[in-house]
């Protein structure tokens, strides 16, 4: 009853002309980003980062969960109308929904896209109202030892992140955590790493890092590919028909639950529920032989899927702070500038703030749908604009945005310096998430580590002698095995994907 | 001599081994601060230190056998890319010299060059629509100060 009485007064709250207004800005605005060929939604998200940092935090995170969904669906857009996925999780859309673009069908595809998705995400949310406060009450009871073993658990997610290579990603990880490392230590005061460079006694700004790693890393890969963006014939009208409405009620429900159950377990990531939801469609259907060639169910299930597993990751992540996606983990940083860490205790302490923020997801789907339908037009032309210009001006954006943080000309030249490097890893195929996420973690991790051997008098076992620590614990050693089971399966899908000619951006 | 399979996750094994030794000596530094041997600011970094050894070995063993090469995607836009590079380095010097605007519409201009090939003429017009949108919006509007260089 709480619960609802919570929920109802952030609705109360989300439904502000202010924060309204917030929502649809974000909506917009992030499927205006989402929607640029090749910037997927984490880039979008690193591009508007700071732009939100000069709002009041639940307006701020209003937007920024705005942006998250528009940018979603942008990256669809681009999946369906010109054959290029954002994410890999927006390849299963590509598969059907370029095939039915091309028979001028791009329209309903379009349609059929928001619609799942605005279903699953709203799926997708009513799930986090009913299951991230039980797991938050849990978590009250957590101490250090449990917050250290939460830590290793999140550390899992480096396999369903890894892109490939394990070593390498956690590799990336390792460098990550060394990254955060750099400024005073929490123990002693003294510096580390600083080599006698005054800079970095600071540390580096998270922003200016996701900055490069992200937005500038894209750009240049936009550069160094000579990317051009054309759009292959008119879509169509964007109101699907009765038929298609019938073909794609089923797998719209199928993959939102897939997406929604899945997406629960941190480490399971949109790119292996939309594959699956995907795959269950087509040997579920009459006729797979379709799939692959323009069924409009190849499009509904893996876009619902996608999007109940991006409702879904808001679970852990409100309720444990872990993030289970790349967009969620620049997200959890948005949350950090604000001053507020995700966790059990974000429920006890802004419960206004997290119920508005829950609240206005309902009113950020809703609006998505309200806005993205009668827009289709204006992003098919949004697609249009040389990328001769749309670089530069991405870039310049960037530099703002690593500036604005702390106004400093050191976080800019950071930002720049990591999108070359992002670039390099690019190359040569070195995921960059993992490091994103240890170093938005390596502080969390240093702190409860330290407490937890405090505590233990230096006894590292005390994880294994607490109940719920070593609850955890199993829990990463069973999600471990699981993401690396999916993890491969999925790594098989993309490549068969890849030799069939699928541009994975 | 054997020659890696894979030379760039060779060069990024030596890099991670590298890196290993240059944390486990920050670590050993750190070590002098700390009350207890095992609790302190340098215990991570110890433990990454050692991460970093076990893990650019392994890689490097890797870079050996004869699984998958890693291949630079061809890029013949390269030249691009570097000029890119290096203005985004000038342009964070310049904006200390000059000052953020004069900066922005000089380093755009050359962007808008460089990557959309546009000639001069479009470029600098780009460029002072691009600084002039910037200016409304984050100078006027959301009244973000910015260094006005040495000669203001």
């Amino acid at each position: 009853m709480d619960t609802l009485h919570l929920l109802l007064a952030g609705f109360a709250q989300a439904i502000t002309p202010e924060n309204l207004l917030m929502a649809a800005l974000g909506a917009l605005v992030g499927t205006f980003v989402g929607v640029l060929p090749g910037l997927g939604p984490t880039s979008a998200i690193s591009i508007l980062l700071p732009v939100t940092a000069v709002l009041e935090p639940t307006q701020g995170i209003i937007m920024l969960a705005g942006i998250y969904y528009g940018a979603m669906y942008g990256g669809s857009t681009t999946a369906i109308l010109l054959n290029i996925p954002g994410e890999i999780s927006s390849v299963p859309t590509c598969l059907d929904g370029y095939p039915l673009a091309k028979k001028g069908k791009g329209g309903p595809a379009l349609g059929i896209s928001a619609i799942a998705s605005f279903a699953a995400g709203i799926l997708g949310v009513v799930g986090l109202v009913c299951f991230a406060p039980i797991l938050a009450d849990q978590a009250l009871k957590f101490g250090p030892p449990e917050y250290f073993a939460l830590m290793i658990l999140a550390l899992t997610l480096m396999v369903s992140l890894s892109g490939g290579s394990l070593i390498k990603a956690f590799l990336m990880g390792a460098f990550g955590y060394t990254l955060s490392l750099v400024g005073l230590g929490p123990s002693s005061g003294m510096p580390r790493f600083d080599y006698g460079i005054p800079l970095l006694d600071g540390g580096f700004d998270m922003i200016s890092i996701i900055i490069g790693l992200f937005a500038i890393a894209e750009v240049l890969k936009g550069i160094g590919e000579k990317r051009l963006a054309t759009v292959i014939g008119a879509p169509g009208n964007v109101y699907p028909s009765k038929s298609d409405w019938k073909k794609s009620a089923a797998p719209t429900i199928r993959g939102g639950l897939v997406g929604f159950f899945l997406g629960l377990l941190p480490g399971c990531s949109a790119a292996i529920t939309s594959f699956l939801a995907y795959d269950l469609e087509k040997k579920v259907s009459k006729h797979p032989e379709q799939f692959g060639k323009g069924a409009i169910e190849g499009v509904a299930a893996p876009e619902a899927a996608n999007n109940a597993t991006s409702s879904a990751g808001f679970i852990p992540l409100f309720s444990l702070g872990i993030p289970s996606s790349p967009p969620l983990a620049i997200l959890l940083a948005g949350f950090m500038i604000y001053g507020l860490t995700p966790g059990p205790v974000l429920f006890e302490q802004h419960p206004a703030f997290v119920w508005t923020v829950i609240a206005s997801m309902f009113v950020g789907n809703a609006m998505l749908l309200v806005l993205n339908l009668p827009l289709v037009w204006v992003w098919v032309k949004l697609t249009k604009v040389p990328y001769g210009i749309m670089a530069p001006v991405i870039l310049m954006f960037c530099t703002i945005g690593a500036y604005s943080v702390r106004n400093s000309l050191f976080d800019v030249a950071v930002a720049f310096a990591f999108g070359g490097l992002g670039y390099l890893f690019y190359t040569y195929r070195w995921p960059v998430v993992p490091l994103v996420l240890c170093f938005i973690l390596g502080p969390l991790l240093e702190e409860s580590f330290i407490q937890t051997m405090v505590m233990s008098s230096g006894d590292v076992a005390i994880v294994l002698q607490r109940p719920i620590s070593l609850v955890i614990l199993l829990a990463a050693a069973a999600l471990m095995l699981v993401s690396l089971a999916l993890n491969r399966r999925t790594q098989k899908r993309v490549r068969e994907e890849r030799q069939r000619g699928a541009d994975v951006a | 001599m054997r020659l890696p399979h894979n030379v760039p996750d060779f060069l990024g094994a030596v890099l991670s081994i590298a890196a290993g030794v240059l944390v486990s000596l920050e670590a050993y530094r750190l070590r002098a601060y700390s009350l207890s041997r095992y609790v302190g600011d340098h215990t991570l970094p110890a433990i990454l230190g050692l991460v970093f050894v076990l893990l650019g070995a392994a890689l490097l063993v890797h870079s050996f056998r004869n699984e998958e090469r890693a291949k630079a995607p061809p890029s013949p836009h390269r030249t691009s890319l570097l000029l890119c590079l290096a203005l985004l380095g000038a342009y964070c010097l310049l904006i200390d010299i000059v000052g953020y605007l004069t900066a922005t519409l000089i380093v755009s201009a050359f962007l808008f060059r460089v990557v959309g090939r546009y000639g001069w003429g479009t470029a600098i017009v780009l460029a002072a629509v691009l600084t002039g949108c910037l200016y409304v919006v984050f100078i006027m509007w959301l009244q973000i100060s910015f260094p006005t260089g040495f000669f203001l």
